[in-house]
């Protein structure tokens, strides 16, 4: 107990100095306003949920339903509210924990080192697998356990509600947690490590996917749901007797906090004691295996593969000519198989066409009434659409153009020592960036334009303001990773968190200019309140706009590829620091 | 073929080089030697366009690294310390890129890399990632990128580590015929066994000043007594407490 309270104290000293007691006190403050963020969405989100809640609470009560006199109906459908809670839980655990689970239990870069001292072999895997437990825990509790303390304040819970609630998540995460590493054991015995990093990356990537769709599509479906539909999909789900299932631990979960409120009848102990004993079990089963079979060798069967020669394959000079290579050329194509090749450029792109397309859809739902469709005119309706398309595309650019240079990595040294232009760097970059913004933003056109009810603008308006907007954008986002770039992000791993720092920052950057792009565009609408301009007939107005439009995003993306290229000639000559260089 | 004239490096404070001068001809090979953080690393880096020096020019092949970068990286090749490369790639993929970054014969390119994937024992792993590649593999991948496209110069830092002994060897081979050839070769090492059999001259930096510069036979005659590299160094390097130390030990 004493090495594995040694070791737990450690670990924490070490996040505690890299997150507060960074060099710069730039970091530093950066890391607490993070954390302030991450408080205040969790407070924010609390409070949303305690709302929705009460409204239910509301809808109950009118029909004369009451938990406190003991209503069965309002204590089911309480149980289906914190099911779906628990299970969300679970699901988030599985979409980001798994990787977690992986890179800081079997593929630690410290693991080596512990497992070389005098320390129990079983003392090391428990404060790894508590300390991937904890990581885990904060970084999702605050997505399920804020709505389980807004649905407490709504239905009145007392003090033991909270707790059991956060005893019950606590004791799910450790069950669930060590479920995915028993499976995680069994998938390395088979799946060499580089390809399980990949398969755990793209599987995590396609489970996200799959929440975004049915977050949209639940969303979308709640858009004009009324009171009846409201009690009658909790009565049927309740109906459904999942409740009455004792031996499902997610269905433990939503009891042993259902439990505790005031008028409920469900029994607490009989749910919350197999919970705990079943988590114990799972932990000490997962700490125990994870030793032996990690030292036995068991976790590594196919890591050999990787030395198996393969047939014999083609040769590099393949070219019978004595043609000279093109250096654009050859920076362009490696851009481009990096972006074939990286899951999480293909995740951005599909995440941004979902949210967008399911946009489109409920957009092309809603019809105006008479006196909204004379408040809002066309143009109004047809910008808005417009900048949406902007927006979603624009999004894309933070991940891609926002790190094109960052992606360098460990290989930025590489790339210093050859004869390489910096336009040429510039350029490849640019386009790495561009691809996934523009062709996010034409399918976005092209689904706005052919979806009926959707109010948008002819495609000879449509495609050369977004194409511009969005070359602008990329610019500004390319820009400013070669201004701050940081050659410590490591693109998908879940311990690198100063990638998400530096998206948050490109997404500030980037927000004025499209909210500028879009005043200018619209300006025929607005320009009357300004006194120099009112008068002015309708063509003049439009040019001006035009005209204004043209020349900010001609502007941005000038002045940012210009001072991008400067800065680079600075950069590849190792003439400025850089970050992680 | 290279020339440093008067190198400075300030980092803040610290000076990591400190007016560094000196000459390699064409068809040596020079042994940079240092204890660690005695500015090695930092001299390679400005030598090879790495890093903008403080004060002071650096030459490579008569072009000026400083005011021409470009045309200076084409004379050479460069292996860094830690072998990185881009993972994405399969190794195919990235010969070929850096034969197109060097903007050379793609055939005469690609017969070279060939030549040194067998004798390295790559050529059946070429369509796989990089990203699977061990240590060594990356290094052996990293010298094949730097001689791929016939340079003048080659800057080697720290070749050795991570290399089985049969790779070590058939380094120190084409190291040796690269220098018949009349190619120039500038390598950090701490491995003085390797300097003492291969180099034509030795520096040595402690402190960010070069110490000395010179053959082995010079710094013998220099320190007044006969003996390894490894001894001379250690003399010529450590501090008095050092020294005390290593008689101490040697009993």
């Amino acid at each position: 107990m004493q090495e594995y309270l040694l070791l737990l104290g450690t670990n924490l000293r070490i996040w505690f100095t890299s997150a507060f007691k960074a060099k710069s006190k730039k970091k530093a403050i950066m890391t607490v306003v993070g954390y302030l963020f991450l408080v205040a969405f969790a407070i924010g989100w609390t409070w949303l949920s305690y709302d929705l809640f009460k409204g239910l609470r509301g809808i109950f009560e009118e029909q004369g339903l009451l938990l406190e006199t003991g209503n069965v109906f309002v204590q089911t459908a309480l149980l289906t509210v914190s099911q779906i809670l628990s299970l969300a839980s679970i699901l988030f655990l599985l979409l980001t924990g798994l990787r977690i689970i992986y890179e800081y239990l079997f593929d630690s870069p410290d693991m080596h080192f512990l497992l070389a001292t005098p320390l129990k072999v079983r003392n090391i895997f428990a404060a790894k697998f508590t300390e991937c437990l904890a990581l885990i825990f904060i970084s999702i509790s605050f997505m399920t356990l804020a709505p389980m303390i807004g649905l407490g304040i709504a239905f009145r819970g007392g003090f033991t509600y909270y707790l059991t609630t956060i005893i019950s998540f606590v004791a799910g995460f450790v069950l669930f947690g060590s479920l995915s590493a028993l499976l995680l054991l069994l998938i390395m015995r088979y799946v060499p490590g580089q390809r399980l990093k990949q398969i755990l990356l793209s599987a995590t990537l396609v489970m996200g996917i799959v929440i975004v769709i049915i977050s949209q599509t639940v969303s979308s479906s709640l858009m004009d749901i009324t009171e009846e539909q409201i009690i009658s999909a909790l009565s049927g789900l309740g109906d459904l007797g999942i409740n009455n299932l004792s031996y499902l631990p997610h269905v433990w979960i939503a009891k042993s906090s259902v439990a505790t409120l005031p008028g409920s009848s469900v029994n607490l102990w009989a749910n919350l004691i197999p919970l705990l004993i079943v988590a114990g079990l799972f932990f000490w089963l997962t700490i125990s295996l994870s030793a032996k079979l990690f030292l036995s060798g068991f976790a590594a069967g196919t890591e050999t593969d990787t030395l198996k020669k393969k047939k014999k394959t083609n040769k590099v000079a393949t070219v019978n000519d004595h043609k000279v290579g093109n250096p654009f050329g050859a920076m362009l194509k490696k851009e481009l198989i990096y972006f074939k090749r990286e899951p999480m450029m293909w995740y951005q792109l599909a995440i941004g066409l979902i949210v967008m397309g399911f946009y489109a859809f409920n957009t092309s739902r809603v019809t105006p009434s008479p006196e909204e469709a004379q408040m809002m005119p066309d143009l109004v309706n047809q910008s808005v659409s417009l900048f949406m398309i902007v927006l979603f595309a624009g999004l894309s650019g933070p991940n891609t153009a926002g790190l094109s240079l960052s992606r360098e990595g460990k290989n930025w040294r590489f790339l210093q020592s050859l004869p390489v232009e910096p336009k040429t760097v510039y350029w490849s970059k640019f386009i790495f960036g561009a691809v996934p913004c523009v062709l996010e933003g034409l399918i976005g056109v092209f689904l706005f334009h052919f979806l009926p009810g959707t109010p948008m603008f002819p495609l000879y308006i449509s495609i050369p303001v977004v194409i511009g907007a969005l070359l602008g954008l990329v610019a500004l986002d390319v820009w400013t990773d070669i201004y701050f770039p940081n050659f410590n992000i490591k693109i998908g791993s879940s311990k690198s968190s100063e990638g998400t720092g530096k998206i948050l920052f490109v997404n500030l950057a980037t927000m004025p200019i499209i909210v500028l792009l879009g005043a200018t565009f619209t300006f025929s609408l607005w320009y009357d309140s300004i006194g120099i301009f009112s008068g002015l007939s309708e063509i003049a107005v439009r040019t001006i706009a035009v005209s204004l439009f043209t020349l900010e995003t001609l502007g941005v993306f000038f002045v940012c590829s210009k001072a991008s290229v400067k800065r680079l000639k600075l950069l590849l000559v190792g003439a400025i620091d850089a970050k992680g260089a | 073929m290279i020339e440093a004239r008067e190198l400075t490096k300030q980092f803040g404070k610290v000076k990591a080089v400190d007016n560094v001068s000196f000459k390699v001809a064409p068809g040596e090979l020079f042994a940079f030697l240092g204890p660690n953080g005695a500015g090695k690393t930092t001299t390679i880096k400005m030598l090879s366009g790495l890093l903008i020096p403080t004060s002071g020019t650096a030459y490579i092949d008569g072009v000026s690294v400083i005011d021409n970068p470009v045309e200076a990286k084409k004379h050479m090749g460069f292996v860094p310390d830690q072998p990185n490369v881009y993972d994405k790639l399969t190794l195919r993929e990235f010969l070929n890129f850096v034969i197109s970054i060097y903007r050379v014969d793609r055939k005469r390119a690609g017969q070279i890399a060939d030549e040194y994937l067998d004798i390295f024992e790559l050529a059946d792993r070429q369509d796989e990632l990089l990203q699977g590649y061990s240590h060594g593999m990356r290094q052996k991948t990293n010298i094949i990128a730097a001689l791929i496209h016939e340079p003048k110069v080659m800057f080697l830092d720290e070749p050795t580590v991570g290399l089985d002994p049969r790779s070590a060897r058939l380094i120190k081979d084409i190291l040796k015929q690269l220098t018949a050839e009349g190619k120039t070769i500038f390598m950090s090492t701490h491995i003085l066994e390797i300097a003492e059999e291969m180099a034509d001259r030795v520096g040595i930096i402690q402190k960010g000043q070069l110490k000395f510069i010179g053959t082995v036979a010079e710094l013998r005659s220099s320190q007044g007594k006969e003996g390894s590299l490894e001894e001379l160094f250690l003399q010529l390097t450590a501090s008095e407490d050092d020294k005390e130390l290593i008689s101490h030990l040697k009993g």
